[in-house]
């Protein structure tokens, strides 16, 4: 009997210690709204450091009633993983390259294309028109929120050791190419052979060959320390490729018409301070690769431009696509 | 009648995961052989290699599962009496059904339906996703399946 006693006790007391455990817990988050926001990039990295800056205005903004938490560095899961997290609704926000996203919204196909852009400012100019806009709102369809698009500079080849200084260069190079159907496709009709190989698996691929070299934006080429194996680096711009904030619809319904003002406020701050962050580490990195000895050519762009031409032709089957195709190259 | 039917299910369940790993092996072989021998190498085996591994993986759970060879701690289980032990085995599979039914029917399920609805394809194949992740309710059905005809033999 007393055993028994004792037992029941003891139940009572480890119930009533969960009961304020489960309290305390919740007080703390009761009038803070927290967004959770995932991706790949090191926290040096200027979308990190804008984030940041988003967080901090947003902070001032609601008087610390909403917050938005980082979660660098592929902690949750990959590009592609944290996209798949939005649509279930396990995580708030996510920023990925447009081309993971081409994967999940076709429509984003069209950034992948080479010289689709003639040059920066005409890029800048489209993403902030209403084709830009029409292109993040087409994502909604699949339950991603497109909330901006962020800097992430033109795509170049560098190469271990044949110089690049025209498209005929490129035949037979095995080029390492990001796991999406116009990446691959442009290195193809440059006359490259693409061959897709994960980020991680990269350097080593260099090192050992296995590719010959691999195509990126100046900052990721200086921080993914590519530059110890490739010494030539032809920056002949072939894509623009932004990178895209997301939210998950799930969230983005959840939140009042306040909330939702705060987000679009701070979002549009920190696109303009990463514009300005990535221009600063665009110069560096350049400089910091040429310290390490990495040649840089500056090839004539027009015989890029004129080899890849064919490729928008190609497109014309999808009128859904080459409707932006064509809206982009119209615009100023 | 279960017993019957469950060995059938062992049978069909080991074949198709025989097949799927002899695929793996053929495209993990061809994938070296484009790349080192012809120099030009192929740009789908990598994501149906990846393909195969979680259908090799999950569909294996469920049959390693029903030949109950699952990693488990039995230690402690072994030093109780038969009676006790047959119990704990009782609770034990109730768990498993209720874990198996919320994570791999329930979840994958509605994982299967997302990946469906908003049309996803694989970057490189242009397979439907949904049809990759099918095999984690299939498996759980697979799973539940052995776990209740266990219990009816328990209960003999």
């Amino acid at each position: 009997m007393l055993k028994i006693f004792l037992n029941f006790s003891l139940m009572k007391f480890l119930l009533k210690f969960l009961i304020f455990v489960f309290f305390i817990s919740c007080t703390n988050d009761r009038d803070v709204k927290i967004i959770r926001l995932g991706h790949g990039l090191s926290t040096t990295h200027s979308v990190h450091k804008a984030m940041v800056f988003m967080d901090s205005v947003i902070k001032l903004q609601s008087k610390g009633k909403m917050r938005i938490q980082i979660y660098p560095s592929e902690q949750l899961g990959t590009e592609r993983q944290c996209l798949e997290l939005l649509q279930i609704g396990s995580l708030d926000m996510t920023k990925v390259s447009a081309g993971s996203l081409e994967n999940f919204s076709p429509n984003i196909k069209v950034f992948g294309l080479p010289f689709l852009f003639r040059d920066r400012e005409h890029s800048y100019s489209v993403l902030d028109s209403d084709i830009g806009s029409d292109l993040l709102s087409g994502t909604e369809k699949y339950w991603l929120k497109g909330l901006a698009y962020y800097d992430a500079g033109a795509r170049s080849f560098y190469t271990r050791e044949k110089k690049i200084h025209n498209p005929n260069d490129l035949n037979g190079l095995k080029i390492r190419v990001m796991e999406s159907k116009t990446a691959f496709d442009m290195v193809k009709i440059l006359g490259g052979s693409p061959t897709p190989i994960s980020y991680g698996e990269l350097y080593t691929s260099l090192q050992q060959g296995v590719v010959d070299g691999a195509e990126n934006n100046p900052p990721s080429f200086y921080l993914s320390k590519h530059y110890e194996v490739c010494k030539f680096y032809t920056l002949d711009e072939h894509t623009i490729l932004p990178d895209v904030l997301l939210m998950s619809t799930h969230t983005w319904n959840s939140l009042n018409k306040q909330q939702k003002e705060w987000v679009n406020n701070s979002v549009k701050l920190s696109v303009i301070e990463q514009r300005k962050l990535w221009a600063k580490s665009e110069k560096e990195s350049l400089h910091a690769v040429k310290e390490a000895g990495v040649e840089i050519i500056i090839p004539d762009k027009k015989l890029f431009v004129e080899q890849s031409k064919n490729i928008f032709e190609s497109y014309k089957s999808n009128s859904e696509l080459y409707n932006f195709i064509e809206r982009i190259k119209e615009s100023k | 009648m279960i017993n019957n039917l469950r060995k059938r299910l062992d049978n069909l369940v080991s074949w198709i995961l025989i097949i799927i790993m002899f695929l793996m092996v053929l495209t993990v072989l061809w994938q070296v052989f484009t790349r080192y021998v012809l120099e030009n190498p192929s740009s789908y085996t990598e994501e149906l290699a990846r393909y195969l591994m979680i259908w090799v993986g999950v569909l294996g759970a469920a049959y390693v599962s029903g030949q109950n060879n699952h990693i488990s701690i039995d230690y402690f289980i072994n030093k109780t009496s038969v009676n006790t032990q047959l119990i704990i085995k009782k609770i034990i599979i109730y768990i498993i059904i209720f874990f198996v039914f919320c994570a791999f029917i329930f979840g994958g399920l509605r994982l299967v339906y997302i990946t469906y609805l908003l049309g996803q394809f694989s970057p490189a194949l242009q397979i439907p996703l949904s049809l990759v992740y099918f095999v984690v309710p299939v498996s759980g059905l697979l799973i539940i399946f052995y776990k209740v005809s266990d219990l009816i033999n328990y209960c003999k």
